[in-house]
């Protein structure tokens, strides 16, 4: 670990095809948060910066810790980065002095990292050896394949050329020899072959412009061993627009046709590059477009020169298109994962919540910090029938598309249980099975839930996923104490445990992944302690506000894993019930469930609460059908009650017309066998139902 | 998102009854595909149709009325509607205040709504 705190700013990656990515986080981080135990988060933060950026800082210290990270095999990161070592390229910003030859250090720390060799303990006088031959080299070569329009179009890392450029010195004893050895070493990379090709062909020195001794290469050989061209698309950071001035020395000699045009733009006059074989800062620029997966650089696109191509002869060109084809293509992998996962993963997460009167939901997905952490977190939320709500949250184990994919099975097999009426624990028996019989499985939590307004319960089951915290009307937070079973596919016949938690109306139920609650170092119990008190302390009733406000106050701007909330209000119920309600059909379910809810809030028996239900329903079935206007017409149901006496009002604006055939008849005559009084109060500007009946085991609740 | 007010499971009976066992809650907004399906779901070679109610949690004049002509169009095709409504359910009073009985005998069983089809007299 390096003693100062400094930002990270650059890594190199080393991919399972020896091809090496220049990555920049997303944002820099603190290095003493990093540490070779650290789960891998370093490396995952870097992967996820791929898309964005490279490296691209002059620093004054270029310190590298070359450390072999062993992956946990049991959490594969993204499929395609195998685990081996990793290098990191570990610079102190700074940001102002831009001056100094370029990409020695990262070709250098390529070679090495393509390798996986030791860093010498004369870290840098060995880079600049290395890198100061690969310089040379390719600073000889690359102005070869260029022409202004790639240059323009940034296809081509211009400003690591730039820097490969001025990388030539007098000074160097004998580059090639240094760039030959080390490129040796790294010959099994597609960009180590390339360089190799160019060494191999050594020739006599002759002058730049710049009045320094050069390599003659003459007609270039084509190159064979470079794997297949996949060119990143590079771009100028727009934040460093006005790097473009920056001045950088080329030497010109041996140019091509081609290369001519864009040695006017590079041949400016600019400061002289730094002596070599000194730790002199360095810069190191090349940027990748986040949308370069779009904008070209794939193959077959008709606007991008074939890389191959344009490799062919071009040596310098073809080591630095090696060498950003891994970047390109490690950014287009994990863009293209990223993307797939993130589309799947929000197709399957209802955006719009069903609407269940009693009830208000809302939920949250939050991607990890980092941009790759979309894993296999979810929630959903299921009408059942009698007005309850099936409410599911939960965690496949994994990220990327496997989980999301995972994550969709799972989902598939929750909802098909949920929507047989199925009790919490059977859910979790039934889905468990069904998870065995995927083919790729994995682990998974999971939690059950069926949410009952009317009753004020909920019934919950889970497979090892963290408990429910409630919230009371008046803010307290307790978390629900049932037993967790097994998580799913780890036991050959689970058995689920059913806990039935009382809530009152106006009490929030809070379902979340571990993401809110679990860090890497702090114990279970604190992160569920934390939530509690966040939970407590925000002081919001609105399920919107807590999903939106509560992940913030929880981790206190700390990155985390990816996370899901969902968040069920029960409405408050008040003491009398005002409804206006759309003159349709499906507005007779709305009426049971809040009347439904308020009677039994009352304290009336289950047989009264059913009797005023449908003699209510009838006066509500008369009232939709006489609406007028038809389609935009409402209705309104008042309910009270006096002590023991129970009065119901419903109000249209329709005309009733004479009762006919015996439905009609038959509602009539439910109103009347069910209530004590029925009065019809039918006017020109619509009718009034009052019904009235007293509850035994009515009287206000205490 | 549909709403979910009614499931209905059939079971095809060795007497040759079908028991539709209704599940949630029947009102004006799902009764006539309700009874559109009961009909449809019954073959011709059956005796007869037992619906039973006891998973019921609603049902208003609207699903009453599905009974009854469910009780008319079974008659025209000589077939018997029974009805399975389990004693003390609030259905049943509501079911008795509109003379069900006169199309349809209520039994507290689905076994015995069955019998009553196989054998009226018995």
């Amino acid at each position: 670990m390096l003693g100062e705190r400094q930002d990270l700013v650059g890594m190199l990656v080393r991919r399972e095809d020896a091809e090496l990515v220049l990555v920049e986080p997303e944002r820099p981080i603190d290095l003493s948060n990093l540490s070779s135990n650290d789960g891998g988060y370093g490396r995952e933060h870097a992967l996820a910066g791929i898309a964005t950026v490279s490296v691209v800082y002059p620093v004054e210290a270029v310190d590298v810790d070359h450390q072999h990270r062993e992956r946990p095999a049991a959490t594969p990161v993204l499929g395609k980065f195998d685990p081996k070592p990793l290098v990191e390229l570990r610079v102190a910003r700074k940001p102002r002095e831009r001056v100094s030859p370029g990409a020695s250090g990262a070709f250098a720390d390529q070679a090495f990292a393509d390798l996986g060799l030791d860093v010498p303990e004369d870290l840098g006088q060995t880079l600049h050896g290395a890198g100061e031959g690969a310089q040379l080299a390719l600073g000889d070569l690359a102005p070869k394949g260029l022409d202004e329009e790639r240059l323009k179009r940034g296809e081509i890392a211009r400003d690591l050329k730039r820097g490969l450029a001025r990388a030539q010195a007098p000074e160097a004893a004998d580059p090639l020899d240094s760039v030959g050895g080390q490129l040796e070493l790294a010959g099994r990379g597609g960009a180590a072959d390339a360089a190799e090709d160019v060494v191999d062909e050594r020739r006599p020195l002759t002058r730049d412009p710049l009045d320094r001794d050069v390599p003659d290469l003459g007609e270039r050989r084509p190159l064979q061993h470079v794997e297949q061209p996949c060119f990143g698309k590079l771009l100028p950071s727009p934040s460093r627009a006005g790097d473009s001035d920056v001045a950088i020395p080329v030497h010109t000699a041996q140019a091509s046709p081609t290369g001519s045009r864009h040695s006017r733009r590079l041949a400016e006059p600019g400061p002289r590059p730094p002596r070599l074989h000194s730790r002199s800062s360095r810069f190191v620029e090349a940027q990748v477009a986040e949308d370069n997966t779009r904008e070209g650089g794939v193959p077959g696109d008709p606007d991008v020169p074939d890389p191959a191509s344009a490799r062919r002869g071009e040596g310098g060109d073809a080591i630095i298109g090696a060498a950003l084809e891994g970047l390109r293509r490690a950014a287009h992998e994990v863009e293209v994962e990223r993307s797939v996962t993130a589309t799947l993963q929000h197709s399957l997460l209802r955006e719009r919540l069903p609407d269940i009167p009693g009830m208000t939901f809302a939920a949250r997905y939050l991607p990890g910090s980092a941009e790759a952490d979309i894993g296999g977190d979810w929630y959903d939320v299921m009408p059942l029938r009698d007005g309850k709500a099936g409410l599911a949250i939960g965690d496949v184990v994994g990220r990327g598309i496997g989980a999301a994919a995972r994550m969709a099975h799972l989902q598939s097999g929750v909802r098909a249980y949920a929507l047989e009426g199925l009790r919490p624990s059977v859910v979790l028996e039934r889905t468990d099975a069904f998870a065995q019989e995927l083919e790729h499985a994995g682990m998974a939590t999971l939690l059950y839930a069926v949410l009952d307004a009317e009753g004020g319960t909920l019934r919950y089951a889970s497979a090892g996923h963290p408990p429910p915290l409630l919230l009371g009307p008046r803010g307290d937070a307790v978390f629900a104490t049932g037993r967790s079973g097994s998580p799913l596919g780890t036991v050959t016949f689970p058995s689920y445990e059913e806990s039935v938690v009382p809530l009152d109306p106006g009490s929030t139920v809070l379902l979340y992944t571990d993401g809110l609650v679990e860090r890497p170092t702090v114990p279970l119990h604190d992160g569920l302690t934390a939530l509690a008190e966040a939970a407590t302390s925000l002081e919001v009733a609105d399920p919107e506000e807590l999903v939106r406000a509560l992940p913030g106050r929880v981790l206190e701007g700390r990155s985390a894993d990816d996370m899901a909330l969902l968040a069920i209000r029960l409405e408050p119920i008040s003491d009398r019930v005002r409804l206006s309600l759309a003159a349709e059909a499906r507005s007779l379910a709305t009426l049971r469930r809040v009347l439904g809810r308020w009677l039994k809030r009352t304290g009336a028996g289950e047989t009264e609460i059913y009797e005023t239900l449908v003699a209510v329903g009838e006066a509500c079935a008369n009232a939709i059908a006489h609406a007028y206007p038809a389609g935009e017409a409402s209705f309104e149901v008042e309910a009270d009650h006096d002590g023991e006496m129970l009065e119901v009002t419903v109000r249209d604006h329709g005309r009733w017309r004479p009762a006919r055939g015996e439905e009609r008849r038959r509602g009539l005559t439910l109103m009347e066998q069910l209530m004590e009084g029925v009065e019809i109060d039918k006017t020109e500007t619509g009718t009034t139902v009052v019904l009235r009946r007293s509850l035994q085991n009515g009287g206000p609740p205490a | 998102m549909r709403d979910r007010l009614t499931d209905v499971d059939f079971d095809e009976r060795d007497d040759g009854v079908v028991v539709a066992r209704i599940a949630g809650e029947v009102d004006g907004s799902n009764a006539v595909e309700l009874g559109r399906a009961l009909g449809e779901k019954l073959p011709s070679s059956a005796h007869g149709l037992v619906v039973d109610l006891g998973p019921v949690a609603y049902m208003d004049s609207a699903g009453i009325e599905l009974l009854f002509g469910l009780a008319r169009r079974l008659g025209d095709r000589r077939q018997r509607l029974g009805l399975s409504v389990p004693a003390g359910s609030p259905v049943r009073r509501v079911l008795e205040i509109c003379d069900i009985g006169s199309v349809a005998p209520m039994e507290e069983s689905p076994d015995a709504a069955a019998s009553r089809i196989v054998s009226p007299d018995a």
